[in-house]
């Protein structure tokens, strides 16, 4: 077990014995620590062969669950002390365990009925878009998978949080309320499916990450009831070669998301949509791996319908292009013969959300797909964007295809 | 506050139409009755359904709906609150009284005919939203969540038995226990 994992896993005990300890009465807790956490199981069937979250294109896949705990302990209303573990399994692109999602310091400077502006020191999560800060909380989110041409999950810990510091300001006005978030942090990159979609699989060494910017502003009207954003990102990394039958240089990845956002919430009903850029770059590898830059572009449209108290229904048309030049992959086709599908999708998604109680939930969910855009190589070795790999194995993959969902959740 | 005014004016444009059902089934229950029934409708009869019809109309909107106060523990250093700090305050993001000592807050379940009331009517908000906003806070660790009390009875006893806390009562609920808080 390296050592982060062990860390995570003192992290999870630690908290455990809080809960359990909180519970017997043991010894009483302050009443300034909570402990809160969540445990989710789901089940994933796709058509074909396409895999998504484990081989789920063989009779389904129950190769998908998430267990949470987290505690925050507020000595003073100043400061606050945050952590959460997480366990995550999503077939092959998640099986690294116990890991934290976050843990840090924050302290508010000033803090009055107006506003409130502070900082926060240790891993944060990167305020993305809407969701990304709460991903891996079922409840949080809109559908058991977030939209994936945006929150796709094959990066998500690099997505999810970062270590660094972050200043947060929120003035509250007549006229709305208006939050920033600015950081600057180490990225992430432990998660299997970000490095094999660099590495192919089969190159030696590793991808770390190095000095990055992240930051959101929010405007919130009414309390939420129209909320608009701007986030983006700088995320910089750079390739640690070990050596191997190919002599790669130390290269550098940056990877630039910009996203917009926007939602209406009503009392029955809400609508959002975001629109998210990014530009991946990939560059100084040496002769064996020519530079490359594109400039992906993704967005969606979201409708949810509170049509009875305690359900949820929604529907979500998903788009996402890997290259805004190449928009259909051709060009991708042409220089690769890898095929053209794996550089975009299209996604129109329906589900149903039932909240039996306040703490348990039911979730079903179609989603009827065009394009493997962002399924994982790691687990459809049809898609393998290297030209390294034979490639005998076009066909494994569809171009049309589905994907139907249930997920169960538990939070306390 | 423009939400607040739409709810409004949903239920004045709502409940005459609620009264126009009573009214008119009323008057089938009063025709259905043999006994009761004239062979030509007495004027007498007439007007007492028109009184019936018109009494519903305007008497319906103007019944109160149970009213929600602020109410905080004895020791809060305020007596009256802003729209905006309120909502600051049960949207979790305003931790502290003025003075620089720990907000406390209660709240009822998101599907609590009370809880409802009072996100709407005092906070402008729905309660979807409001618990967003806490789950936001939890599952990001940049907050913490609000005390949950079952009922009224039990939200009384915890803002009276608690240092710095707030939450919110019926009116009929209120006694000297608690302060109530004005918003302005």
């Amino acid at each position: 077990m390296d050592t982060p994992s062990r860390q995570a896993c003192t992290g999870l005990v630690v908290l455990l014995v809080l809960t359990l300890s909180a519970q017997s009465r043991a010894f009483e807790l302050p009443e300034s620590v909570q402990i809160h956490g969540f445990l989710s199981q789901g089940y994933i069937s796709t058509s074909g062969s396409n895999n998504f979250f484990g081989e789920s294109s063989d009779g389904g896949s129950w190769d998908y669950r998430e267990i949470g705990i987290n505690g925050s302990w507020r000595p003073t209303p100043k400061l606050q002390f945050s952590m959460q573990v997480v366990g995550r399994d999503a077939g092959k692109t998640d099986n690294d365990g116990v890991r934290i999602d976050y843990g840090f310091a924050d302290y508010s400077f000033i803090s009055d009925a107006d506003r409130l502006w502070g900082a926060r020191v240790g891993r944060i999560t990167n305020p993305l878009g809407f969701y990304n800060e709460t991903r891996d909380m079922p409840f949080t989110r809109p559908s058991i998978l977030l939209p994936q041409g945006i929150y796709f999950d094959i990066n998500r810990n690099l997505a999810l949080s970062a270590d660094g510091v972050q200043i947060y300001g929120e003035e509250r006005t007549s006229i709305g309320d208006f939050y920033f978030q600015a950081g600057a942090v180490q990225p992430r990159t432990d998660d299997p499916a970000f490095q094999d979609s660099f590495t192919g699989g089969i190159l030696p060494g590793k991808l770390d990450g190095r000095l990055s910017w992240v930051g959101r502003a929010l405007y919130e009207r009414d309390g939420g009831r129209i909320r608009l954003a701007v986030s983006g990102g700088v995320f910089r990394g750079k390739y640690d070669p070990k050596q191997g039958q190919i002599d790669l240089e130390d290269g550098r990845f940056r990877f630039a998301p910009l996203v917009f956002s926007a939602q209406y919430n009503a009392e029955k009903w809400s609508l959002t949509s975001e629109f998210a850029r990014r530009t991946g770059e990939f560059r100084d590898f040496g002769p064996f791996l020519s530079d490359d830059k594109a400039t992906g572009q993704s967005f969606y449209i979201q409708g949810t319908y509170r049509f009875a108290p305690k359900w949820e229904a929604v529907l979500r048309y998903d788009e996402l292009r890997w290259d805004k030049d190449d928009r259909n992959g051709k060009g991708w086709e042409a220089a690769t013969g890898f095929p053209a599908h794996t550089r975009y999708a299209k996604d129109w998604t329906v589900g149903l959300r039932w909240d039996i109680t306040p703490r348990i939930m039911l979730r079903a969910e179609y989603h009827r797909v065009k394009g493997t855009g962002w399924l994982a190589a790691l687990e459809n070795p049809g898609m393998r964007p290297t030209p390294i790999l034979p490639s005998t194995l076009e066909d494994d993959i569809d171009e049309d295809w589905n994907l139907f969902a249930l997920l169960a959740s538990f939070r306390f | 506050m423009s939400q607040i005014q739409g709810e409004k004016i949903r239920e004045a444009t709502g409940r005459p139409y609620l009264a126009l059902l009573i009214g008119l089934r009323l008057r089938s229950l009063v025709m259905a009755d043999r006994s009761l029934r004239p062979q030509r409708r007495s004027p007498c009869l007439q007007r007492v359904l028109l009184a019936c019809f018109v009494g519903c109309f305007l008497m319906v909107p103007r019944l109160p709906l149970a009213e929600e106060l602020v109410v905080a523990n004895p020791s809060a250093p305020v007596d009256a609150l802003s729209p905006t700090a309120l909502r600051a305050i049960f949207s979790m993001r305003l931790r502290s009284w003025p003075d620089g000592s720990p907000v406390r807050v209660f709240v009822l379940p998101d599907d609590a005919p009370g809880h409802v009331q009072f996100a709407k009517q005092l906070l402008s908000i729905f309660p979807h939203q409001l618990r967003r906003a806490w789950d936001r806070g939890v599952y990001s660790g940049t907050g913490q969540a609000p005390n949950l009390v079952k009922s009224d009875a039990a939200m009384r006893a915890a803002v009276a038995n608690t240092n710095g806390a707030i939450g919110y009562l019926p009116r009929e609920m209120v006694d000297a226990s608690v302060r109530v808080i004005e918003v302005e």
